[in-house]
């Protein structure tokens, strides 16, 4: 029905077609894929100059994220020379009352410090509303802070950071954190902490390397694959885990950890 | 005089044979196969594949059950229209969906017809405003960005959540123009559309007059329809929309169809300008899929076969 | 830009025009001169004398069937390559012909329109000259694919084109002579504005004037020609001359009409291209009545065997089988070779591409759905009958359908060109035409001489009113 030549024509002009099809394609994408992330940094930084003022932002894709449905998008602020600053986590929480509160949460990315906080304007009717003098105030109390502080909080709606989310005082059970991030050296640090009638009764600090053929910290540290100053990681672990389980009167808790209210 | 051994005049004969026609609209659908394939990955070279391949067998199949004279051709408008199919999909589409589609577009719009060319609509047109009609959660699947995967392949069994499209407004001319934004998956890079275009005006098989008259009509007539509906006017919104809403892939692979649009000058330029003029009346009440897609219908049913009369003559002679 | 053909033989047929045949004017193992006339028109019908364009002896006179299916004696000449002239063929010097001499001499010299529609030039000068046209329009649009004779005939003798227009345009009184070119014929074009200024002060009583029209098939067709200049539809039968007041010609006949007036030269040969795609492009002065075949062997690159030869052009000519015994009549302007070629054939796309290319604004799938159903009335009503079968629908359709042979089969005229204006009265022709051939072979020795003395009387007739033809046969 057609002939061999025509037949062998189109093929031809198809092929060219498919080639300056995928150039085009692939080219624009490029091309436009750097707009593309001026736009996306753009939003982000009308977003999140409150909070954490960094040079770029990328948002984080863990599948950890998953469970927490309360987390919209957590992203990771880079300076300009590309190395991290800090985090900031988009969250909307429930009051109470069952409204819902937007929050930002800035985190400095070392310590696990809160370096900003803001509402986000949620919408709608069930917006839970702060004035911005309690917000102030708020934000005083809480910037500069690590993380564990709001443990002990009972106010409970500048309850941040679900990962760590627990209930205020010491109630049975078993708890467990850990880092969202590896660090430098690829490991996730993790804390396991057994409470029993008020009483921490067992605790492990340790860290797993998200390179999966190695070890945990502490078993690379005893092998001699992870050295830091001083006594090896393992040992130091284990005096600070028993530390706390030796002083966990919380008065030499309140004052290692700073004032409250 | 004329015996039977001798063939009777024409003795030659166009090259542009109906194969030739749908070979060259399947070569210039080439670019936008690359654009869904290196945007959405496998899923989109699975659902082109399966729809294409789906209207070819449906349509031996009618063919069969009908009795109808086969002839010893290879229907390549099966594979055309399978194909303009899958591109107007969204990228998480289900294989059923697909499905649907590519049967009501053989079964019901072309192949009751009269098979291959004696369709009233536009088969490919029909089968994806009729799953947008029925089933229109299952055409909201616009996984991009972090979400979209390109091994990905469950999306193409399992009904996703539908997404929400995020507003263009804030999207570069770079990025409407290179189609990197969430969309379907062929409609979006305009480059690869005017490459298609380009290559059928200049093979000739595609009438340009039905498609230039209805961009230009919803270009001149896009502000006012702003106008009514916003109070306000931006030339952005005018190009975001143009470029954004799948108007250029309609006009160069669906209204510049030979067989569903009026074949003389007047009557193609006019349906043009009713389709245009259709899709920004309905554009405020019903989905953007849905606007684009119902006024061609509408200009099928109503132009194809009743304005393909008389035409008046363009120039012939220069008479200065 | 043409290649001069000297046949071994040439085939001449008796009837190559719109009419009735003409009577062979020589007996078997005649000698015959160049210019020398063997055929004469029987007295009073609507015919034109047939003319040799070789010397040679008459070697068979017996009926043949031309392509186009009319059958008609043929007088075959073998040539003796002397090329001997007859005595009267040479320049007239100082003539002075009154409008009817002048178509006199154009009517002796055995002109037709060599377009293809081959009605003899005087009877459409006389009928011009009735109706009182103003136009005189000459058709210089040669848009068939391939051909290019009669441009060929524009570049080569400019002049003569003109003069001759000019000449036949006074002759009908027209005051206006109007040139019909293609716009893209540039070299063309330029060759008549040169020559129509040569001469502008000679013919002061004409306005000339070039046309540009855009190439495109078959725009020469008058009908055609009508509604682009003057914006009238022709209805079938209504002539252009009537309804616009304006005649056409084509360019070469006007050519031959100066040879024959000028240099008293008769139709005896013409330019013919031999193209096509499966050969190159050839344009060939040939004698009339040349089998095809001599035309082939001159263009040597055409491919034989699997090519189809065409007589005529290759959307409305018509296929021959046998081009040794076929000549080249006064109406072949090309003959093409074209490659055979698989046409797919599909169910009708309904692309609606032949009503775009239909030069008559017809819908040629409209109508050949109609007649397939058998609607006759309704495609009539569509139009079926305007249908001019230029074939342009048939080329074009995607789906290989032949639209063409079936709509024009109902129209009834057949072709535009080569077939159907002769094929018209030919049905009716040709009983009669039996009968009278024996009759007048005993006659045809006796206007043995008859050439000579046409071409003098021509000549010399001063100023009678009768035709010059007319009054020398009674003689």
């Amino acid at each position: 029905m057609m002939t061999h030549a025509q037949l062998k024509q189109f093929i031809a002009e198809a092929v060219l077609l498919l080639i300056l099809g995928a150039a085009m394609v692939i080219g624009s994408y490029f091309v436009s894929q750097d707009n593309a992330n001026k736009r996306v940094q753009n939003e982000y930084h009308a977003k999140f100059d409150i909070v954490l003022d960094s040079y770029s932002y990328e948002k984080v894709k863990s599948k950890a994220l998953n469970d927490f449905p309360e987390i919209k998008g957590v992203y990771i602020g880079f300076n300009a020379a590309g190395s991290p600053e800090g985090y900031v986590i988009d969250l909307t929480v429930k009051s109470p009352e069952g409204q819902d509160l937007g929050i930002l949460v800035a985190l400095d990315y070392e310590s696990t410090r809160i370096v900003g906080l803001s509402l986000t304007q949620a919408s709608g009717d069930n917006a839970y509303v702060i004035s911005d003098e309690v917000m102030d105030q708020i934000k005083d109390r809480m910037i500069g802070r690590q993380i564990p502080l709001a443990f002990l909080t009972e106010d409970s709606s500048d309850d941040d950071d679900s990962e760590n989310i627990t209930v205020p005082g010491l109630n049975d059970g078993v708890y467990y954190a850990q880092r969202l991030y590896d660090d430098r050296n690829k490991y996730i640090d993790y804390v396991e902490m057994e409470v029993e009638n008020g009483v921490i009764t067992k605790i492990k600090w340790d860290a797993f390397c998200t390179d999966r053929t190695n070890k945990d910290r502490s078993e690379a540290s005893l092998r001699g694959a992870y050295e830091i100053s001083g006594l090896d990681w393992a040992t130091q672990s284990y005096t600070l885990c028993h530390a706390l389980l030796e002083c966990q009167d919380p008065r030499h808790y309140r004052y290692r950890c700073g004032r409250y209210m | 005089m004329s015996s039977d051994s001798r063939q009777l005049a024409p003795f030659i004969h166009t090259e542009k044979s109906a194969p030739y026609i749908y070979m060259t609209f399947l070569a210039a659908l080439v670019p936008c196969v690359v654009y869904a394939v290196f945007y959405y990955g496998l899923r989109a070279a699975i659902l082109i594949l399966f729809s294409m391949a789906a209207f070819v067998l449906s349509d031996l199949f009618c063919v069969r059950i009908t009795k109808r004279r086969s002839g010893d051709y290879f229907d390549l408008s099966s594979l055309v229209e399978g194909l303009l199919i899958a591109l107007m999909l969204p990228p998480d589409t289900t294989l059923l969906t697909a499905l649907t589609a590519v049967l009501f577009a053989s079964v019901v719009t072309k192949q009751v017809f009269g098979g291959a060319g004696s369709n009233i609509v536009n088969p490919a047109c029909a089968g994806r405003l009729f799953i947008e009609l029925v089933w229109p959660s299952g055409v909201q699947g616009f996984a991009y960005g972090e979400s979209n995967s390109k091994m990905a392949l469950l999306s193409l069994i399992v009904q996703r959540q539908p997404d929400e499209l995020p507003s263009y407004e804030h999207l570069s001319l770079l990025e409407l123009l290179s189609g990197n934004y969430p969309s379907m998956i062929g409609t979006a890079c305009i480059i690869c559309l005017i490459i298609g275009g380009v290559f059928l005006t200049l093979k000739g098989t595609i009438r340009l007059y039905t498609p230039v008259s209805y961009l230009v009509t919803i270009m001149a007539l896009y502000p006012v329809s702003m106008l009514i509906e916003t109070k306000s006017f931006s030339f952005d919104g005018l190009i975001i929309y143009i470029l954004s809403s799948g108007a250029v892939f309609v006009a160069v692979f669906i209204l510049g169809d030979l067989t569903t649009m009026p074949s003389r000058f007047a009557s193609g330029v006019f349906a043009g300008v009713v389709c245009g003029i259709l899709t920004l009346i309905t554009k405020p009440f019903l989905a953007p899929m849905v606007s684009i897609l119902a006024p061609v219908i509408a200009v099928n049913f109503i132009f194809s076969k009743t304005l393909s009369r008389r035409k008046i003559r363009s120039r012939e002679v220069d008479l200065s | 830009m043409f290649e001069r053909i000297y046949p071994s033989k040439v085939i001449l047929p008796m009837k190559m025009h719109y009419g009735v045949p003409a009577v062979p004017a020589v007996k078997v193992g005649d000698y015959v001169r160049m210019g020398q006339c063997v055929g004469v028109p029987e007295k009073g019908s609507f015919s034109v004398p047939v003319h040799s364009g070789i010397s040679g002896k008459v070697t068979d006179i017996s009926e043949i069937r031309l392509p186009n299916g009319i059958l008609t004696p043929a007088v075959t000449i073998k040539n003796d390559m002397k090329r001997t002239r007859l005595d009267s063929v040479r320049p007239r010097s100082g003539f002075k012909l009154s409008a009817t001499e002048a178509i006199g001499v154009i009517r002796d010299a055995g002109i037709c329109g060599m377009g293809g529609e081959g009605i003899p030039t005087a009877a459409k000068l006389r009928r011009a000259r009735t109706e009182v046209v103003r136009d005189f329009l000459v058709n210089c649009l040669q848009s068939e694919p391939y051909s290019t004779s009669d441009l060929v005939a524009i570049t080569e003798y400019p002049d003569y084109v003109v003069l001759g227009a000019s000449a036949c345009a006074r002759a009908v009184g027209a005051s206006r002579c109007i040139f019909l070119i293609s716009e893209n014929r540039r070299e063309q074009r330029k060759a008549l504005a040169n020559s129509i200024a040569k001469i502008k002060d000679d013919f002061k009583d004409l306005e000339f004037d070039i046309k540009l029209f855009r190439e495109r098939f078959p725009q020469g067709y008058y009908r055609l020609v009508a509604r682009a200049l003057y914006g009238k539809n022709l209805a079938v039968g209504e002539t252009i001359e009537k309804a616009c007041s304006a005649v056409v010609f084509n360019c070469s006949t006007m050519l031959a009409c100066w040879e024959a007036l000028s240099d008293n030269i008769p139709m005896m040969s013409r330019i013919v291209s031999v193209t096509g795609d499966a050969s190159g492009g050839h344009n060939m002065l040939v004698p009339i009545g040349t089998p095809v075949s001599e035309l082939l062997t001159n263009a040597q690159d055409i491919k034989n065997g699997s090519d189809r030869i065409v007589w005529g052009n290759c959307l409305t000519g018509i296929d021959i089988k046998d081009p040794d015994n076929t000549p080249v009549v006064k109406t072949t302007s090309v003959i093409s070779v074209v490659r055979r070629q698989e046409v797919p054939r599909t169910p009708c796309i309904h692309c609606g591409l032949c009503s775009e290319c239909c030069p008559m604004n017809l819908s040629p799938n409209t109508i050949f759905e109609m007649l397939n159903q058998g609607l006759r009335q309704k495609a009539a009503e569509e139009g079926a009958r305007d249908c001019i079968a230029c074939g342009s629908c048939s080329y074009v359709c995607p789906a290989g359908i032949n639209l063409t042979t079936a709509i024009a089969s109902f129209a009834g005229e057949g072709r535009i060109i080569e077939i159907n204006s002769l094929l018209d009265n030919s049905g009716a022709e040709e009983r009669p035409l039996d009968d009278l051939k024996p009759a007048y072979v005993g006659e045809a020795s006796l206007l043995e001489d008859y050439s000579d003395g046409e071409e003098d009387k021509s000549k010399s007739s001063p100023d009678s009113i009768t035709l010059p033809f007319e009054k020398d046969k009674e003689v």
